[in-house]
This record gives C-alpha cells, structure tokens and sequence, in this order.
C-alpha cells in the first residue's frame, strides 16, 4: 500500500500523458489523423511541455494542411529542446508552406551551421530555393482496382430466383473499382463498381451473379475526441452483367465513434435499409431500421473487431415477398473480426459472423458464416486469398451450405 | 528543481538535456544519487539509471537523441566540443538495459559517436540504432543508417533498418534481419509510445521511412456497417449469401 501511494504521489503531468500518447500512436498507425490530433491534443492540455506530443502534433498538423498550427507548436517545442535539429527542419518546411521561403531559408542556415552535411536539410534547401512549395491540394483522390477468381459451391443470390438449378456450383471473375475523392477529411464522394460473372454456366447462374453500382456521400464532423458521420449510400443491383435490373437500394447511416481507454474505440451506428425492387423481382418496397454497436480493439499486433447489429424490417403488403424471406422480420448479428500481421507485408484475417432471424409467419433461421484470408501487400499492389463457408439452418427446405474461395490482385492509388 | 550541474562541478559548457522523464529515473553523479527531472541538465561523466517501467530521453548538445529503455545503465563519457556542432566526440558507456540512439551525421575528421558495451565498441557517423546488453550478451539493431561494431580485432559493418548482430561467447556474429514490425516493436519498447509517435511521419531521418503520400487516409469503399471490405465481407450474410434450391408450394383453395 506504501508503494501504490508513493508511486501515486511520484506520478508527473508526463507520467499521466502517456495513455494519450498510447492513443495517438495507435490512431496513427490506423491513419485516423483527426483521433491522433485529438488524442495529442488531450496529452498536452495535461502536459504542455512534452516534447513528444509537441513534435508529433506539429508533423500531423503539418500532414493535414495546417502548417501555422505546426509553426506555433514547433516554436513552442524548440524553447524547450533547443537543439532538435529535425525540429528546425520541419519548422523550415512549414514556413515554407506558409508562403515564407526567406525565414525558411533562415532556420535552414542556422540548421546548417550547426550540421553542414545533413541531407534533409540540405535537400529542403535545394527546393526552398528552387521553387514555391507545392500547395496541398484540399481533395485528395483515392482510386482502386481490384480483380479476382471465385469458386463458389452455391451460387446464390436469394432463393426465387433460379428455383430449379440443380447444380450451382460455379466459377466467378470479380471486378471491383472505386473512385473516391476525399474534401480535407469532411466530406467524401465514393462511386464503385463491383461485379461477379460467371466464367461458364452463363446460362444457369448468370441471373445470380450480382452487379452493384453505388454512389456515396458521408460527411464528417470531429468534436474533440467524438467522431460523427452521416453516410448515404445508393446502390442499383443487376444480375447477368447489367442484363437484369432487380432493385435499388438507399441506405442513410449515421454514426458516432469516441475512443474508450487508448485501445478501445467504439461506434454506435443507425441506420436504415430502403429498398425498392423492380416489380418482377419483388412486387413491393419495404424498409429494414438497423442499429449496431461496434468496438475496435488494438491488443498489441492483434486488431480486433466486434459488431453487434440489429435489424427490423417493417415489410411490403404483399405477403409473398415474406415468402421469399426479404421482409417482416427481426435479425440480431453478431462479428468478429481479427486481422493479425504474420510478418512486414503478410495480414491474416478471420471473420466469423452469426445472425438469428425471425419471421413474422413464424419461421426462424440462423445463418453462420466463417471467412479466412491473408492479404500479401506490395507497395500499392494487394494480393488476397480468402475462403469462405457459410451455413444457413432454418427449415428443411430452406438449409443450406456454401464453401467460397477466392484468389484477387488489388491496386490502390492515392 | 535545482539543476544537476549546479550540484557539482561546472565544469561542462554544453551539457545534456533530459527532454523527458517518466516514471522513477536517477543519476550517479559518482558522489550521490539524484532523481532526475525532466529539463534537469545531465553532464558528462554522470550514469543515468532507469528503474521498473521508467523511461528516459536525453538531447545530447549534438542534436542526437538518447533513448533509455526501463532498467538500464548508461555513463555519458566523453564529450568533445568543436565547432560546428557536429564536429565534436561523443562516448558513451552502456553498462546494463538497452538504448536507442538517435545520431545526427558527424562532420570532420575528428568527428565520432561510440557507444561502448562490455565486449565491443559501435561508431556511427549519422544513423540511428539500437544496443542492448543483459545477462545473455549484447546486442545492436540498427534503426536507419549503418553502423560498424568493433570487437578486439574483428569489426562487423550493419547496414540498414532491421540489421542485428549479437555477442555471445566473446563472439561477434551477424543474425537475420530484423522484420519491420520487431523493429517497431523494439522501438516501442526502448522508447515508449512516444518514440513511434512522430517516427513514420518523421520525412527528415532516414531515407527508408514511409513518404507522406502512403499515409494518407484512404477512405473505405464499403458501407459503415460492414466489417470488412473484400470479396466475401458482405454486410448481412442472411441477405446475400443465401443459396440451396429452394421451392416454395403455394396451395389456393378453389373458390366458390
């Protein structure tokens, strides 16, 4: 007990900055910068003078366009550490992006003085005098490409489509593209194609095989630490390519995520599913209102992720889409996700999902699906292998079982 | 606070500086033993000594940076000064633990940074490494850079992040290089969170760190309420992976 009160007593404003520290580092390594802002921001209302914080929260600032913040912060770190040199290098870069090329040039020959052979300072040099700085672009574009193999035991898309193929076992090609241009972390635009088609057996299980085409829009507002967004989402689904237009869907989410401790952050989310079919597909629209509670968890390498979601659909008027299991129902879901890097450029990962759902003619089922996948990752090139087994258990004639395995190569620009 | 260098001799012109401080750390002055503060002044010929779970970082009047990890041991020797700043000697004596330096290129002939253990001795001219010594042995990781382990009449030259070489038996003897992700790990062991905090960031040191422009926050392609955006991560399995021939009998009861 002497021990734990001294100890208490010992604790310094640095001491009790280091699970702030602890956060921002792990929101860094997740490229969440707003949350790694937000976190340093905490550890330096409780220690002002930690260098650690200071520096960190100048380079971000400085990542994130906010080059006077990163002055004003540099400035107060190099009172207190007056001979971090790559302090002054930054402190040059960033009035060099506020448009100071001859104070850049200032702190450069001081840097210079004391080290006449550093190369960072030396290569700063060179562009201060040669040219403005690049001026930080407030969109910031991401585009991705990705093609893959899928082997599927049980092609299926939902159950009145194709009743009477025996036989779905088949081979997909995948194609999935995206565009998304991000407005200075407020406001993102994502259009995505994302298409399954099969390799032979065309016409058996071409009308199973989905086409999706979505456009996205979701805002972000950063208070402190509390993340919110708005997400909406509208998305066409056609099947044989785009031979066959079966429904679209919008789906407005809204979510609020605040870190929990520095190695949990959870995420509330509500939201709602409208969908409205083609009227051969399903002769009415109906609505499904979710709510999920989601926390990541970051234990050391292992990330893990667990999602509980909720689900109600309030159903159409005609009763034979309840039939087809699309409406008047209740589902509770549960996931787990753990990623883990096996070594630099190898992640595996394994999903395991089950949800239970009710019927409001009586009928209920539970469907359980296990994916396992390793990502190989080459600069902006992906490689991916993942299997999949889904289990559907509900009435004799509704069970079934799925196996899927895919092989893909995705390319990310940004 | 009083200043370490006001209790002993003035001696030192530029000493080192403890920028931070966490948790019980202390210095032997070689007449006593002082609990250092954070912007206490350290001078030459003092050993600084972390306790249980403590941590320390010194910023050597060089510009480099001295990381000491929970129970170590480090005697700040020599420090010869010239001018420029980075023509000057540092030496210092790992005595126990483990410690990262942080070394700003050297200027001039003259110019060195040793790190001695009990067996061997490291140069460096501008890089970043780590060196640790325990009951086992001792061990140097490069961070960024090179460095040259001295041992006897033997030296090694490791060269890049991740190189290690170990000495055991009174042998110097190069092992795998280290993987990215031990390498991060070791940075947050020496150095606590902070260390890894502005590292990858960091454009200035090393030319292996990741650039800016993969860093960059991609934004997820999939919906919010899915998991995990691939092939198979799908938001509802209920919804879209249901399958198995399904065949539905509707009876209509004739009417009248």
């Amino acid at each position: 007990m002497t021990f734990l009160f001294l100890t208490l007593a010992l604790a310094t404003a640095e001491d009790d900055a280091l699970p702030f520290l602890e956060e921002a580092k792990i929101a860094l390594e997740q490229n969440r910068l707003p949350a790694a802002a937000a976190a340093l921001e905490d550890a330096l209302a409780i220690d002002s003078e930690n260098i650690d914080a200071l520096e960190a929260s100048a380079l971000v600032a400085l990542h994130r366009g906010q080059p006077e913040q990163a002055i004003a912060l540099l400035e107060r770190l190099l009172k207190l550490d007056r001979h971090n040199d790559d302090a002054m290098v930054t402190l040059a870069r960033a009035l060099w992006h506020t448009g100071n090329p001859e104070k850049a040039q200032d702190v450069l020959d001081s840097v210079l003085a004391r080290h006449p052979s550093y190369l960072a300072a030396l290569e700063l040099q060179r562009d201060v005098r040669s040219q403005p700085a690049p001026k930080q672009s407030s969109w910031n574009p991401t585009l991705r490409v990705g093609m893959a193999l899928v082997y599927d035991s049980n092609v299926s898309l939902d159950p009145d489509l194709v009743p009477d193929v025996p036989n779905r076992q088949a081979t997909l090609a995948n194609i999935d593209a995206g565009v998304a241009l991000d407005y200075r972390e407020a406001l993102t635009v994502i259009a995505r194609l994302n298409s399954f088609m099969p390799l032979h057996k065309q016409d058996e299980v071409g009308d199973l095989t989905p086409t999706t085409l979505t456009a996205g829009v979701m805002g972000r507002l950063n208070s402190g630490r509390l993340q919110t967004a708005i997400d909406l989402r509208y998305e066409e689904l056609f099947t044989n390519l785009f031979d066959n237009h079966l429904q679209r869907t919008l789906n407005p989410n809204i979510w609020a995520a605040y870190p929990l401790g520095k190695m949990n952050r959870l995420r509330l989310l509500v939201g709602a599913d409208l969908r409205l079919p083609e009227e051969d597909f399903a002769p009415d629209s109906n609505t499904t209102i979710k709510g999920a509670v989601r926390d990541d968890i970051s234990l050391d390498k292992l990330s893990l992720t667990l999602d509980v979601t909720g689900r109600y659909n309030t159903g159409g008027s005609d009763p034979t889409d309840a039939l087809n299991l699309r409406s008047n129902f209740k589902e509770v879901g549960g996931t787990i996700l753990a990623q883990y890097p096996l070594s630099d450029n190898l992640h595996g990962f394994l999903l395991v999902t089950a949800q239970g759902r009710e019927f409001e003619q009586g009928l209920k089922e539970s469907t359980y699906n296990g994916v396992l996948g390793l990502t190989l990752s080459l600069e902006s090139i992906q490689l991916f292998a993942e299997y999949g087994y889904a289990t559907n258990l509900s009435s004799k004639v509704r069970s079934y079982d799925r196996h899927q395995a895919t092989v893909g190569v995705r390319a990310t620009y940004n | 606070m009083i200043p370490i260098t006001l209790l002993f001799a003035l001696t030192v012109q530029d000493p080192a500086t403890a920028i931070s401080v966490i948790g019980q750390v202390e210095v032997d002055t070689g007449k006593n033993m002082i609990a250092l503060q954070r912007f206490d002044e350290v001078d030459e010929g003092t050993t600084i000594i972390t306790h249980d779970d403590s941590f320390a970082t010194l910023r050597l009047p060089s510009g480099s940076q001295l990381r000491l990890a929970p129970n170590t041991q480090v005697r700040l020797g020599t420090v010869t000064l010239r001018q420029p700043a980075s023509n000057r000697t540092t030496k210092l004596k790992l005595k126990v633990g483990r410690i990262w330096a942080g070394v700003m290129g050297l200027f001039g002939n003259e110019a060195s940074f040793e790190v001695t253990t009990t067996n061997a001795v490291a140069g460096v001219r501008g890089t970043a490494f780590w060196a640790a010594v325990d009951g086992q042995g001792e061990r140097f990781v490069v961070d960024h850079g090179s460095l040259k382990i001295g041992l006897g009449d033997t030296s090694l030259a490791l060269d890049g992040p991740g190189a290690v070489a170990d000495i055991t038996g009174g042998q110097l003897q190069p092992l795998s290089r280290m993987s990215r992700l031990d390498v991060a790990a070791l940075r947050n062991l020496t150095g606590g969170p902070g260390a890894s905090l502005h590292y990858r960031f960091n454009s200035n040191v090393g030319r292996s760190l990741t650039p800016f422009a993969s860093t960059r926050k991609s934004p997820s392609f999939a919906a919010p309420d899915i998991v995990k955006d691939g092939p198979l991560g799908v938001a509802s399995v209920s919804d879209q992976l249901r399958g198995g021939a399904d065949i539905i009998v509707r009876v209509i009861p004739p009417t009248e």
